[in-house]
């Protein structure tokens, strides 16, 4: 017997009743697209986390005060001591705080953060128009002011901003640059912020030399772990306390969003294979009763010269035809629904080839896993018994 | 060397839960020669059945041999049992077993798809097993469509589709009209005179006055073989 032949029978078979076929397949149609689904959206989220990666540099530690209260010990006197570490390429400051930026008749709530000139380096980030804070301007704290990309068009909107005086609170700033914008980076979106020496921050703002926070750049990502432990033994030495500061990698952070999503991914998709399994029982019963349906049938084909093998070959075929095709519309709504997910939730989606592949061989092997028993109750069966069969 | 021999055949049912136990056949000796036309006569529980059964590969005797061209059939295995069904045999029965979704054509090119006969040359010697019964204008119609000389004619395109060299017909005229069953019988006669050898099981005389040689049945025994001298013509 050709294989040509062996689809044209199990088709055959099926499209004799096509609705109750598509019926049938319709818990596969669901399970797989489910998994399609959950895993595009796991993908989307984990390259949504990979660009940040990139984007924000995975050499990056950051260093913070390990006390709750106002009191820090991160404060001027580490930065040196930080630059001095064999493995660190350069640190840059950051110290937030909120306030009201106003121009005009328009004010906003917003952040000012008091940080050096190496900041755009450090951070990726790109100039749109002017220059970034300089060293001069950190050295004599002046009150120039860079302005994040959507602060700028709500303070000035059509207004070109550079070379204007900005309020932040009961002080005045002259807007010196504007940084592109970042887009949506989740949870360190700068577009918001207005850009100040620290040391400005510190005299006219703040009023101490504390830092929130500082950004570290290893010389490279292979020397992350060097830079790491130089800057915790550097930390150690200067605050003498190891509750007194507390020290991340940027690659930690995402590291660990990736792990959630990964759990979560592989959750969502555990349920969505419960549901191929249901499918596949679906399959299975149905199987069942084509093969007592058609006892007449089996008898006569194996009367005329069928095989044992021929006949199980026929009956998995059909059931791997019916789970297969399944498969293939689940692929497709899969792909309709992870697209439906991206425009109404605005999340992420990527579908790829990894996971069409996974559909598609999950839906074959619930076929013909389920198809077995059915087709062998079927190539079991004594043709005298089957050609007397009603 | 005959081309069917039965030497000493019994077959045993267990019905019940296998407590009862009931001889079909009680040792039957038989040679049919190669081009023969036969017909095996009985009443129901005579044992006709269960001999067609056995004659037809789809049972093997309890105990005796069945030699069919010189294979001792109750040594081979079910595979080679498959394929003599698929070469060497074609089966004409009472209720047709035709399958009711597909059209004539398909029905009748099945067993040339268990041969691995590629599709082409399959659907040509199904019409052209179609032509030989009559039929070949109606190849697209399903069962459902024809009339049940006309079934049976599908039926019989399909015995001998794949130029069996035997021919069983299980009561082929069983739900006919007369007008039809002579129909069949000539066909199956025809066969036979193109060289098939042709076994007719009937409980009717008149079918069975279509075949030289009768053999009857009772309780599992053949209790007559006789051969008609008019080579069975009746009007």
């Amino acid at each position: 017997m050709r294989p040509a032949d062996n689809v044209r029978l199990a088709m055959g078979g099926l499209i004799s009743s096509p609705f109750r076929s598509f019926l049938t397949t319709l818990g596969v149609i669901i399970g797989v697209s489910a998994v399609i689904i959950t895993v595009s959206i796991g993908t989307g989220a984990k390259r949504q986390t990979e660009m940040q990666i990139q984007r924000l540099g995975s050499n990056l530690i950051t260093v913070s005060s390990g006390y709750r209260s106002a009191y820090s010990k991160i404060n001027n006197r580490i930065l040196p001591a930080l630059e001095q570490c064999g493995s660190v390429r350069q640190v840059t400051p950051q110290i937030n705080r909120s306030g009201t930026a106003s121009y005009g008749s328009n004010s906003l709530n917003t952040t000012a953060m008091g940080t050096s000139s190496n900041y755009l380096d450090v951070r990726n980030l790109k100039m749109a128009r002017g220059v970034f804070l300089s060293d001069e301007d950190v050295e004599a704290s002046t009150w120039n002011c860079v302005l994040g990309a959507d602060l700028a068009t709500e303070l000035f909107e059509a207004e070109d901003p550079l070379g204007k005086r900005v309020r932040f609170d009961r002080v005045r700033f002259t807007v010196v640059g504007v940084a592109a914008s970042l887009g949506d980076t989740g949870f360190s979106s700068v577009d918001n912020v207005m850009f100040i020496p620290y040391t400005t921050m510190q005299k006219r703002l703040t009023g101490n030399k504390s830092i929130s926070t500082i950004s570290v750049q290893a010389v490279s990502d292979k020397e992350m772990d060097a830079a790491y432990n130089q800057v915790y033994a550097a930390l150690l030495l200067e605050t003498g306390d190891e509750r007194a500061f507390r020290l991340s990698s940027q690659a930690d952070v995402l590291d660990f969003a990736a792990s959630i999503t990964d759990t979560m991914t592989l959750l969502l998709s555990g349920i969505a294979a419960v549901s191929l399994l249901v499918g596949g029982i679906g399959i299975m019963n149905i199987m069942l009763v084509s093969v007592t349906e058609r006892i007449r049938e089996i008898g006569i084909r194996k009367a005329i010269g069928a095989k044992e093998r021929q006949i199980l070959a026929q009956f998995i075929m059909e059931a791997a035809t019916l789970s297969v095709s399944g498969g293939l519309l689940g692929i497709a709504f899969g792909f309709l629904g992870s697209r439906i997910v991206t425009r109404v939730f605005n999340w992420p989606t990527a579908v790829d080839t990894r996971s069409v592949v996974l559909g598609f061989s999950l839906s074959l092997a619930v076929g013909v896993f389920f198809g077995a028993y059915p087709a062998y109750k079927a190539a079991g069966l004594d043709p005298i018994e089957g050609l007397r069969h009603e | 060397m005959s081309f069917i021999e039965l030497k000493d055949v019994h077959k045993v049912y267990s019905t019940g839960r296998g407590s009862v136990l009931i001889n079909a056949l009680s040792g039957v000796n038989l040679t049919i020669d190669e081009g023969e036309s036969v017909s095996i006569m009985g009443h129901s529980g005579s044992g006709k059945s269960t001999l067609m059964n056995i004659l037809g590969c789809l049972d093997r005797p309890t105990s005796g041999e069945y030699i069919l061209e010189g294979h001792v059939v109750s040594r081979l295995s079910s595979d080679q049992l498959a394929d003599i069904r698929n070469r060497t045999i074609g089966f004409v029965f009472q209720s047709f077993n035709l399958l009711q979704r597909l059209d004539a054509v398909s029905n009748v090119e099945m067993p040339l798809i268990y041969a691995g006969v590629p599709a082409r040359e399959r659907r040509e010697a199904a019409a052209k097993a179609l032509e030989m019964v009559g039929l070949r204008d109606r190849m697209r119609h399903r069962p459902s469509e024809l009339s049940g000389g006309q079934q049976q004619r599908v039926a019989i395109a399909r015995a001998l589709v794949g130029r069996p060299r035997l021919v069983l017909a299980d009561e082929p005229t069983g739900n006919l009209d007369s007008a039809s069953s002579r129909e069949i019988m000539e066909v199956l006669r025809g066969l036979n005179s193109d060289g098939m050898t042709v076994i007719v099981v009937t409980h009717e005389p008149e079918v069975a006055a279509y075949t030289p040689r009768v053999l009857k049945f009772r309780d599992g025994v053949c209790i007559e073989d006789s051969m008609t001298a008019m080579g069975g013509v009746i009007e």
